[in-house]
């Protein structure tokens, strides 16, 4: 398969990697490398957005929009990286624009769950501090990174900063929905990369009630034209209890101009919130079950709950009764 | 002896079928959704009537100037709304004002003929319950309660016509 170059950066950036400190003792420790720099949680007012249709969007969502209700009420808190020089172009709303991979995430869940209020937290400098959760409404944490330690520590426990503790508990204790990058390495979920690392982020989030995995297809599915995995996103892997987490959507990278899995995660945040939006008395994980429950397996090429997991996230399934009359 | 022939002095103005409120619930007879199990839930049974609207409009001659415009409708019903039937009554007047002007006056109002539209019992499971909704935006973005502010509830279109036409040929 030929490759476009230009996607190369992009797909690695689409999951960080942290750099870990050696391990001491018997439980490994995370440590992210320490950028400097105080602690940053910045917020974004609920964008002025207006609301458009982008192509590389499901037409599920533009169907949803009509209404304008579109996230209202809730928030989405995007913890990813806003400091790092590094800058890629792509096209999310018509024009092509450069910029780091947290304004990337940012804005594409801002795109999707247009009247959300988007909050930014950069795990360069927020690593010592707890993600903070809005007192009303549902909150949805968007993780388009992930926590690498060397393969051979996988059946280790692992601490974390205050950051990434919070959303472990956050997912524990049912409080917000974690919505978490499956990775880009190509792999089952859980399993060692060919650098020998894996992502010690998405094992301590396996099994919470609020955690959801995304996954990225090529394109958006249709019945008639059933998507199939993007060749670089990790797929659910043979564990059963992530197969249960896994969500996919399409990451068109023809029509965004990037691709990976970070690109996965914010379109489900985004559907989260437009739930949360709807039901605005229902609790994260009965959000989190909705969203799990109504993927699709008709939308995609050849279903296998170890490639797809649940399946292809259905916006329009998920706000739908299940009878009426 | 004088007498007033109300037969022979009541002319027929108008038979339709259809009115614009029955055109308006005929679009929604069309579409539907997927709930969230994949099954399609079609509008079609909900909003297809058994009967639909029918009009029928009389004007009584009074004088040789003067008339009463009379009529009414049948109305129309479907599973999730009523058109209630209506009375129309109104008055016409007619004058020649000299030999190439005339002046004619015609009144009516509809007295009934309201559109009401019906909610639906929607289930959306753990995450919302049992709850009313409107049927048409059942699986739309907007919360359950919210969308039964946009039921129809409308009066019938044109309900007070006043026509004053002034007639000068040259």
């Amino acid at each position: 398969m030929k490759t476009n170059p230009s996607l190369i950066p992009q797909l690695i950036l689409g999951t960080l990697i942290i750099s870990i400190a050696p391990i001491a003792m018997a439980q490994s420790e995370l440590v992210a490398v320490a950028i400097g720099g105080n602690p940053q949680v910045s917020a974004t007012s609920a964008a002025v957005v207006t609301p458009k249709l982008q192509n590389w969007m499901s037409p599920e969502v533009g169907s949803a929009w009509s209404s304008g209700y579109s996230g209202k009420g809730t928030t989405i808190t995007v913890v990813d990286d806003y400091s790092n020089a590094s800058k890629f172009s792509g096209n999310l709303n018509g024009t092509t624009q450069t910029q780091g991979h947290g304004y990337w995430t940012t804005q594409e869940a801002g795109l999707v769950a247009y009247s959300a209020t988007i909050n930014r937290q950069d795990f360069n400098t927020g690593r010592n501090t707890s993600v903070p959760l809005a007192k009303t409404g549902l909150n949805v944490i968007n993780a388009s990174y992930g926590m690498y330690v060397p393969g051979s520590y996988i059946n280790y426990n692992f601490s974390y900063g205050a950051e990434e503790t919070s959303m472990i508990n956050y997912a524990k204790g049912g409080n917000a929905i974690i919505v978490k990058a499956a990775g880009n390495d190509g792999i089952n979920m859980g399993t060692v990369n060919t650098s020998g690392n894996f992502d010690a982020l998405n094992k301590s989030l396996k099994g919470l009630p609020t955690t959801i995995y995304a996954g990225a297809l090529s394109t958006n599915g249709t019945t008639s034209s059933p998507a199939s995995m993007a060749s670089y996103s990790n797929k659910a892997g043979t564990d059963v209890t992530t197969q249960k987490q896994f969500l996919v959507v399409g990451v068109d990278s023809s029509k965004m101009g990037i691709a990976g899995t970070s690109f996965a995660a914010p379109i489900i945040s985004g559907y989260a919130a437009i739930l949360g939006s709807k039901f605005s008395t229902a609790t994260p994980t009965a959000i989190t079950n909705q969203l799990l429950n109504t993927a699709r397996t008709d939308t995609v090429k050849n279903y296998n709950a170890a490639v797809y997991g649940r399946g292809e996230a259905s916006l329009t399934r998920a706000l739908a009764p299940v009878s009426i009359k | 002896m004088y007498g007033f022939d109300f037969i022979d002095n009541t002319f027929l103005v108008e038979i339709t079928q259809g009115s614009e409120l029955s055109n308006k619930m005929n679009f929604y007879t069309v579409g539907g959704f997927e709930t969230a199990n994949g099954n399609f839930v079609s509008y079609t049974p909900w909003y297809t009537n058994h009967w639909t609207d029918s009009r029928i409009t009389f004007m009584t001659q009074v004088t040789s100037s003067f008339g009463v415009i009379w009529g009414f409708s049948t109305g129309e019903q479907a599973d999730k709304y009523k058109i209630y039937p209506n009375m129309k009554i109104g008055l016409a007047y007619f004058e020649k004002l000299s030999k190439d002007a005339t002046l004619s006056l015609k009144a009516t109002t509809i007295i009934g003929g309201k559109l009401i539209e019906y909610p639906c019992l929607a289930d959306y499971g753990d995450i919302g319950g049992v709850q009313q909704v409107n049927c048409r935006m059942a699986a739309s973005q907007m919360p359950p309660a919210e969308t039964l502010q946009y039921l129809f509830n409308d009066k019938p279109y044109n309900q007070t016509v006043v026509i004053l036409e002034y007639k000068i040929l040259f």
